[in-house]
């Protein structure tokens, strides 16, 4: 069975003006149908740059990307994003800002409405619908982002350190929250973050980059039973042994160089 | 399960926490609504006498003006006030004034319907291609620098004196602001909206018309504030040089005919309808920026 994503060899190059940078060296990948995996790495290691890959908005300089067998080539359809940055639309309201992507692929507005108060409820948003961003929190800001990508219907989601700018708390309920969403989804999920631990709370395997140019290290398959209890979960001894390996792998490679 | 972690029963909680808007805890006191009435009469106070004293300077300036005339400076050159005013009556009174008004009002309006649109879309294209900046880029910059009223005879020669050759020369006046403002705000859209558009797929008008013209609002607004009063310059420039009729051409018929009066009475009513226009823009301006939370000053 051909995997939901699959990333070969793949090289990345920036052209800059003293010359090329390269952000990816050889990296590979691979996230099968329903599979949860979060990519760990120092900062600048390029991690962020194979999500871009992966979501049709870098060019490959080299090596395969593959969505379902097929070569990427510009976003496809059925990949959602959510980004570090909620990057919503300021002068749309929550309402219409989840409409974006309804409204890209046409049709009804009635049925548009009806649909985006739906997700407006499975996001916890009542009663906000009017709100304009920035009337809203940060942690609703990020639900808005959520429920536009939910939206678009994707099969795979590709997340840019999602709960990055939140403040610790909120950051780990809406990880929590898009957790238990997404085990009643059973999409793929392409998680991009540094913290280890939100790592191996949501994940079903953490794959760890080596610093750039980059390259995938190595990986650990998470072996917690799903649905998780995420308060539980950060103080059973797998999870912490879990935590020590994968931080070793990270450190690893900057003790050498 | 001790804590509900499912999106739907987190609404809940959520509802507990703030309220936007709601973040000031303060309780109203007697002591603090004293405060805040001596506040209020002290700013009252405060725009009374700023009021009284700009009226106090122009009943000063036009009473010496007034004054003066005739006594330290011959009328022939100064004109007075109270010649200008009773011109001002006998014009509207004549009926006089309404072909000049408004012969200059369409030359202003045609300009800005065409040299609007000519602007923004320009300044979309330029700001969203690099090829085409690259090549448009620094001719643009290069007629922008030109003094355009240099051009005004240029444009009497080719289109003649009548509502052409103004109308153009008010678009070239308006092109390159609106042009500018537009190709700096769609340089400054963040990035992310684009990748947002991207990621579901939108095509290049989907792109334009959701994220980049909205995000275009506040730029326009100011460029087109800016753009009012230079369309005004830009048509009585080309009045002054050659007409048959307009504001610009009645102050150079009067000055042709030694007529200090006619002139000032000209530039009364330029000076009139500019800020007519202009408060009508602030209203607009007003209005837009509250429904537009980007760029508040």
């Amino acid at each position: 069975m051909t995997p939901k994503v699959a990333v070969r060899d793949l090289r990345v190059a920036y052209r800059t003006r003293t010359g090329r940078h390269l952000a990816l060296d050889g990296a590979d990948l691979s996230i099968g149908h329903g599979e949860f995996v979060a990519l760990v790495g120092p900062s600048g290691c390029g991690k962020s740059t194979l999500l871009k890959v992966v979501a049709g908005l870098v060019e490959r300089s080299g090596g395969d990307a593959l969505i379902d067998g097929k070569p990427i080539d510009g976003p496809s359809a059925g990949v959602g994003m959510l980004f570090q940055n909620d990057a919503l639309l300021p002068w749309r309201t929550v309402h219409e800002n989840i409409r974006l992507p309804l409204q890209v692929a046409g049709g009804n507005r009635a049925e548009q409405d009806v649909r985006i108060r739906d997700l407006i409820t499975t996001v916890g948003l009542d009663g906000f619908a009017d709100y304009l961003p920035r009337q809203l929190s940060g942690g609703m800001r990020k639900r808005v982002a959520l429920a536009r990508t939910l939206a678009a219907d994707p099969d795979l989601f590709l997340m840019d350190e999602p709960f990055g700018p939140l403040d610790a708390l909120t950051r780990r309920r809406i990880g929590a929250e898009f957790l238990s969403l997404w085990e009643t989804l059973g999409t793929s999920v392409l998680f991009v973050t540094h913290d280890v631990d939100e790592a191996i709370t949501l994940a079903d395997r953490v794959v760890v980059m080596s610093p750039a140019p980059g390259r995938v290290l190595t990986e650990f398959p998470v072996p917690l039973h799903r649905p998780r209890d995420v308060r539980e979960l950060r103080f059973t001894p797998s999870f912490r042994d879990l935590h020590d390996a994968i931080s070793d792998a990270l450190v690893a490679p900057s003790e050498i160089a | 399960m001790t804590e509900s972690l499912s999106l739907r029963t987190a609404r809940g909680a959520h509802r507990a926490g703030p309220v936007p808007g709601d973040d000031d805890t303060r309780q109203p006191s007697d002591a603090g609504s004293a405060l805040l009435e001596q506040d209020q009469r002290e700013a009252n106070r405060f725009r009374r006498t700023v009021l009284v004293g700009r009226i106090a300077v122009a009943v000063v300036v036009l009473g010496a003006w007034q004054l003066a005339s005739g006594r330290l400076v011959s009328e022939f050159f100064v004109s007075s006030p109270s010649e200008i005013v009773g011109r001002l009556v006998q014009l509207v009174g004549t009926g006089q004034l309404w072909p000049h008004l408004t012969q200059t009002l369409i030359e202003v309006g045609a300009g800005l319907l065409i040299g609007v649109p000519l602007g923004v879309a320009l300044g979309v294209a330029l700001g969203m291609s690099a090829l085409l900046s690259g090549w448009l880029l620094p001719y643009v910059m290069a007629l922008y620098s030109l003094p355009r009223v240099a051009l005004a005879p240029l444009f009497i020669v080719w289109f003649g004196i009548g509502l052409l050759s103004k109308i153009t020369m008010v678009v070239t006046m308006v092109l390159f602001v609106i042009f500018y403002n537009v190709y700096q705000g769609v340089r400054n859209i963040d990035q992310d909206l684009f990748d947002v558009a991207r990621s579901f797929r939108a095509n290049r008008w989907q792109t334009v018309r959701w994220i980049m013209l909205p995000s275009l609002v506040p730029w326009l607004v100011t460029a087109l504030r800016l753009s009012i009063g230079i369309a005004l310059i830009g048509a009585v420039i080309a009045e002054l040089i050659a007409a048959s009729s307009g504001l610009g051409y009645y102050i150079k018929l009067s000055s042709n005919l030694l007529d200090v009066t006619g002139v000032f009475a000209g530039l009364a009513v330029i000076t009139a309808v500019a800020i007519v226009l202009d408060q009508a823009l602030g209203y607009v301006e007003r209005r837009v920026m509250r429904h537009h939370p980007e760029k508040q000053h």
